[in-house]
């Protein structure tokens, strides 16, 4: 019996790279991914989606990622739901020095690829 | 009865007699003749109880009076009335002693010539007496005195004006003096002086004798003129010699501009003053009375005019002379020098108030009759004292001696002195006039200048040496001014970076994945297909690569500080080349300083500034070389270059120097300016991103060290050298 897939709510204003990593999750079979291009919206899609792990873009318009970190971690619902950052505004020099952790949060620096996204999910999946 | 000698002496007695008749006769022919001739006569006034009763004027009174016998006969007090009246009462007076008894001094008194002139007489009693001696008639002899008398007036006249002038008052006090004088003694009534001033006659001063009073002329005659052809005044001064008129109200024309003229006024006279021939003014007199004016007179007056002359022209002479004596007064007392005057002994004659300032004294007596030795030092007194010396024995004047003076105070000058011999009349040398001007503001002056110059002297040569170090350091300054605008650049570049990565990852990333979606979606082995998902994943690469460089270059890099071994380092890095060196059959040569300190850097970035000065020392060398790695530890003052590199260094400081030498064919002069501009490059397009060095640059910056590229002295390839502080 197969493993139930994993649900994935990837939070990003760029549609495009949502849907690319949409496409590339779900073809592994391993995940379930939704995805929010609007900030705004993310909190209720992710109360409504009941997701395992959540990808968040950092820079965005109008509400950045570590607000709505803090919105999850203030919702009863999502506060055990671990979040990893997708962003920018690192360097991948960055993340190795810190090992992969800024504020205590797990990220990725774009442009980063399947192979690394997929190891970082399961690691922070906790298996 | 007679004897015979009785008769006889009888015809001699008539012979003797009728001789004395004749005799008597002829000298009463004789007396009668001389009283005819004479102006002298006699009269003879008969007594009776002690009153004159009848009066006898002699035959000569016609000559003397006007008046003949017979009228004074027949006017008993015509004698009376011929006496000038201010003289009447002297006569009576006599005429009363007389008739008491006495015998009175002859009497010498003016009487009214029936002409109407004044004639001066004298008047000479006799007395007879009767037997019982009681006065019965007395004797009058009358003599003409008028030209004797005239003289003695004039004589009179021109001793009083001689005592005046001698006087020496001013012009103003004398001259009305003068003509009062004149009035006095000649005994004439009015008298006026002329001044002739541009052509006309000015009224200068007026006297009046009585019965004129002044007060009733003068006031209105102040400042009158009159032309030069006006009056006897004017006359005289056309005519150019003295001019006189017995009655000058006999000639209305003459008079008519003068009003005392026509006071009762008769005679009068002009007569001139003169200067050097030129006429300085005319003196007029007038009588009440008819005068006669003889040669006599008129020579006398002129002399008059000529000492007056004489006195104007001293005085204008002495006013003139006054006024330069003012001026040179003021001069000498008031020029801003010291000026002083001393005799044959040294002895100060004279001195004005600045020098006497100079020798503290207040008042000029206390300095008169002194000499130097009274007021300034022993040493400079004498000095002085042996140039005056020298100046008396030579009669050379002293000019412009510059010498240090100290007064009394103990206050030290500078003064520049002139001294020059004084002469008498005579020529010879009677003293000397000293001129001192204080110098000490223009020597003290001359002194700052003297100084500045040798400052300024001393100031050109370390110019000179500034200039020429200067120069040497400017080519540098060039260098690194260049350098600068490099560095500017670069950070305008990081700057532009840093906004611009975050906005490309993005587009990366969609990149990436739609890579790996495709790389994924290829079920069948594709060899093309797959290399072109290869190329575009290295591009994806490579584009962050550059990114991320560029982002290395913002400022906001974070370090990891930690003492570290350059020299490990190195050799980490180097081995990270291993591959690409072995590739391009370089050799690689350690030469590394055994004795380096640990060093406070970033090693991972440290590691990546060396990474990449192999790299490009790599490609440099298509062909192959050798690349060099040498360490050295360098003392601050061993080198300027380095020191150059690091301006703020202490000299006791020490650097760590690598240099990474290849063996290529060096850069070109733009290489070497541009070598770190970010994305200059010399490589292949696609071969190297153009911000490996400018990013070596700005670690090794950031870690304050320098690093630098230089085509080898000997043309044998590059050397990149790093200096790190200690």
């Amino acid at each position: 019996m197969d493993k139930p897939k994993k649900r994935i709510l990837v939070v990003d204003d760029e549609a495009s790279i949502t849907r690319m990593l949409k496409l590339n999750l779900e073809r592994t079979g391993k995940f379930e991914v939704m995805t929010e291009n609007s900030p705004h919206h993310a909190l209720t899609a992710a109360i409504s989606f009941h997701p395992d792990l959540i990808m968040l873009d950092v820079l965005m318009p109008g509400k950045d990622g570590s607000e709505l970190a803090s919105d999850f971690q203030a919702s009863p619902a999502l506060k055990h739901v671990p979040v990893v950052f997708l962003t920018a505004a690192a360097t991948k020099d960055e993340v190795k020095t810190h090992h992969g952790k800024i504020g205590g949060l797990p990220f990725l620096a774009k442009p980063v690829d399947l192979h690394e996204v997929i190891e970082c999910l399961e690691q922070n999946l906790g298996g | 009865m007679r004897p015979d000698g009785g008769s006889m002496k009888t015809e001699i007695s008539m012979i003797e007699r009728q001789q004395a008749e004749l005799a008597r006769d002829e000298s009463e022919l004789r007396y009668r003749r001389l009283l005819a001739a004479t102006t002298d006569y006699i009269y003879t006034v008969k007594v009776d109880a002690g009153c004159a009763s009848a009066t006898i004027h002699g035959p000569g009174c016609q000559a003397v009076t006007g008046y003949s016998s017979a009228e004074f006969t027949a006017d008993p007090y015509l004698w009376y009335r011929v006496i000038h009246e201010d003289d009447r009462a002297a006569v009576v007076a006599q005429a009363e002693l007389i008739l008491k008894g006495e015998t009175p001094q002859p009497l010498e008194h003016r009487i009214n010539h029936k002409q109407g002139r004044v004639r001066w007489i004298r008047n000479t009693t006799i007395p007879h007496h009767d037997p019982a001696g009681r006065l019965v008639a007395y004797d009058g002899l009358i003599s003409d005195i008028t030209v004797r008398k005239q003289v003695e007036l004039l004589l009179a006249a021109q001793y009083a004006v001689a005592l005046e002038l001698s006087e020496r008052g001013s012009w103003a006090e004398t001259m009305p003096k003068v003509l009062a004088q004149l009035c006095r003694k000649l005994l004439w009534h009015h008298a006026v002086y002329w001044r002739c001033e541009a052509g006309r006659l000015v009224r200068e001063y007026g006297v009046w004798r009585a019965p004129l009073r002044e007060a009733d002329f003068e006031p209105p005659l102040v400042g009158m003129s009159q032309s030069m052809n006006e009056g006897l005044a004017g006359r005289a001064a056309k005519t150019d010699e003295a001019v006189w008129r017995a009655d000058i109200s006999t000639e209305p024309a003459l008079t008519r501009n003068y009003p005392p003229a026509h006071a009762g006024l008769h005679c009068g006279c002009a007569f001139l003053i003169r200067i050097n021939h030129a006429i300085a003014g005319v003196v007029e007199i007038y009588s009440r009375e008819l005068q006669e004016i003889d040669e006599r007179m008129l020579a006398t007056l002129g002399t008059l005019g000529v000492n007056l002359g004489q006195f104007l022209e001293q005085k204008n002479s002495d006013a003139k002379l006054e006024t330069e004596r003012h001026l040179l007064r003021t001069l000498v007392d008031n020029l801003p020098v010291c000026i002083f005057v001393k005799d044959t002994e040294s002895r100060f004659v004279l001195n004005n108030p600045a020098h006497m300032h100079l020798l503290g004294a207040a008042t000029p007596q206390e300095v008169l009759g002194k000499t130097e030795q009274d007021f300034f030092p022993p040493e400079q007194a004498a000095r002085s004292c042996a140039e005056e010396e020298g100046l008396f024995r030579t009669g050379q004047p002293v000019h412009d001696c510059e010498e240090p003076v100290r007064d009394r105070a103990g206050r030290e000058y500078w003064f520049l002195t002139t001294k020059v011999p004084l002469r008498n009349a005579a020529g010879q040398v009677s003293g000397l006039v000293g001129i001192g001007r204080d110098i000490t503001q223009r020597k003290m002056e001359a002194q700052a200048l003297k100084l500045a110059n040798t400052r300024l002297a001393r100031r050109g040569k370390i110019l000179k040496t500034m200039v020429r170090q200067l120069k040497a350091s400017h080519k540098e300054l060039e260098r690194t001014q260049l350098q600068l605008i490099q560095a500017a650049k670069l950070e305008s570049v990081g700057t532009l970076a840093a906004g611009v990565a975050h906005e490309v990852k993005n587009p990366l990333q969609t990149m990436l994945m739609g890579v790996d979606y495709l790389t994924d979606r290829l079920t069948q082995p594709d060899q093309e297909l797959g290399g072109v998902l290869a190329d575009m994943r290295e591009a994806v690469k490579r584009a962050n690569t550059i990114i991320r460089e560029l982002l290395t270059l913002s400022a906001n890099t974070e370090f990891q500080w930690v003492m570290a071994d350059v020299n490990g380092l190195l050799e980490r890095a180097l081995h990270l080349a291993k591959s690409t060196l072995i590739t391009s059959r370089i050799t690689a040569r350690l030469e590394l300083a055994p004795d380096l300190p640990l060093l406070p850097i970033d090693p991972p970035k440290l590691e990546q500034v060396f990474l990449n000065v192999f790299i490009n020392s790599i490609q440099a060398m298509p062909h192959g070389g050798t690349l060099t790695v040498r360490t050295r530890l360098l003392a601050m003052s061993e080198t300027t270059r380095q020191q150059m590199l690091f301006g703020n260094c202490r000299g006791d400081e020490k650097l760590v120097v690598v240099e990474v030498a290849d063996t290529g064919e060096g850069l070109t002069e733009e290489a070497l300016l541009r070598v770190f501009d970010p994305f200059f490059t010399t490589k292949p397009i696609g071969v190297g991103t153009g911000l490996g060095l400018s990013v070596a640059r700005k670690i090794i910056e950031l870690h304050g060290g320098a690093i630098e590229i230089k085509n080898a002295p000997d043309g044998t390839g590059a050397i990149v050298t790093v200096v790190l502080k200690t």
